[in-house]
């Protein structure tokens, strides 16, 4: 099943009252949605606000998605026009941190978790020590794990092209892909518990 | 069952297992950390790598532009505006070599980038000797065709060899 196919997946049990499902999909896109906002709003702390009110908003809506497009594109065009909204009004000095969105049908839904904590300087701290932790780690990888993680997460490749390109099994690929993710969770470990 | 959630997140399991991983995940709050946490690498990585392509691609940006303003020069039978194109163009890859290089990011660069840059730094003649102030005369001279003559004559000091050059260079 591929990426659309599992988030479609995701979206179907959240349109059938699995909050937790839509979870999953907050967690998968929460960085590549903060790091389009942030082509619209420079303060990281009203980016994050953008954020999770997109995350309300699309769940609110999540009834009117269709699956016509993939969710991401769906996710992000909500996003931009959150973000153009916010900006529209901070535009007219009508800065009103009071919006508020009816949000008792979201109940349950564990996105504002997700973002509170992100705001406070010892969070950012954290982060720096999270991306010192995992270039470290990455590093440290055997070569074919270093190069297999790489393909896969910054050049996007799939299983299937990674095989070719490494001239290997997709079977190899998939486990150098979880061994490297592994070992780099298990440098991280502290740093989590430490959360 | 981590290996599955692994292959989940990239799109890669098969039918059968999807709607039994997440069922799992969701059940287990330790295993949505570990979904949370290989999304979290995942980001950090690809943030990494957005700001080295930012930078590449800025950068070709402005060489681009730059290849048309003295392409625009070459009617007029220059024939010394390459090597002035190189000391601009080599100092942008300085810029940027040095921006690169600045401890900002988690990857400062992807494999591709580095072939691309090192192919950039070797197409491009290096300028040793040259003080700035004769390399900035020099970059002025070309793009004078955009400048007033006023503004030209207050910002180019005149290095009697280059403007000879020039001189018989326009004849």
């Amino acid at each position: 099943m591929n990426d659309r196919k599992i988030d479609q997946k995701l979206v179907e049990l959240a349109q059938y009252g699995d909050k937790k499902a839509f979870d999953l999909l907050v967690i998968k896109y929460r960085g590549r949605l903060i790091r389009v906002l942030s082509r619209f709003i420079r303060d990281s702390t009203e980016v994050e606000d953008v954020a999770q009110e997109t995350f309300i908003k699309a769940y609110l809506a999540l009834s009117s998605f269709r699956g016509e497009s993939a969710f991401y594109t769906w996710l992000y065009r909500v996003g931009v026009n959150t973000a153009k909204n916010f900006l529209t009004i901070r535009g007219r000095e009508v800065i009103d941190r009071n919006i508020t969105y009816d949000i008792s049908d979201s109940e349950g839904l564990e996105t504002n978790n997700l973002f509170q904590d992100w705001k406070t300087p010892e969070r950012e701290l954290i982060n720096k020590q999270l991306a010192q932790t995992i270039k470290r780690a990455l590093e440290n990888l055997p070569k074919e794990l270093y190069t297999t993680i790489t393909l896969r997460e910054i050049e996007g490749l799939s299983y299937e092209e990674i095989a070719n390109v490494m001239s290997c099994p997709i079977g190899t690929v998939r486990s150098r892909i979880f061994r490297a993710r592994d070992l780099i969770l298990s440098e991280l470990g502290p740093i989590l518990a430490d959360k | 069952m981590k290996d599955r959630i692994s292959a989940l997140m990239d799109g890669e399991l098969d039918d059968e297992d999807v709607v039994k991983t997440i069922s799992e995940i969701n059940e287990d709050h330790a295993l949505r950390e570990e979904w949370a946490t290989y999304h979290l690498i995942g980001d950090i990585l690809r943030q990494s790598a957005t700001v080295s392509n930012n930078v590449t691609s800025n950068a070709n940006e402005r060489l681009a532009l730059e290849s048309n303003v003295t392409a625009l020069h070459s009617s007029f039978k220059r024939r010394d505006n390459m090597p002035i194109f190189s000391i601009a163009a080599s100092m942008l890859v300085g810029i940027v070599i040095g921006w690169v290089s600045q401890p900002t990011g988690l990857l400062d660069t992807t494999p591709a980038d580095q072939i691309a840059l090192q192919a950039s730094v070797e197409s491009t003649p290096a300028v040793t000797g040259i003080p700035v102030s004769a390399r900035i005369s020099d970059y002025m001279t070309v793009h004078q065709g955009f400048l007033s003559k006023e503004a030209v004559s207050k910002s180019i000091k005149p290095r009697t060899p280059r403007v000879t050059d020039l001189q018989k260079n326009f004849q």
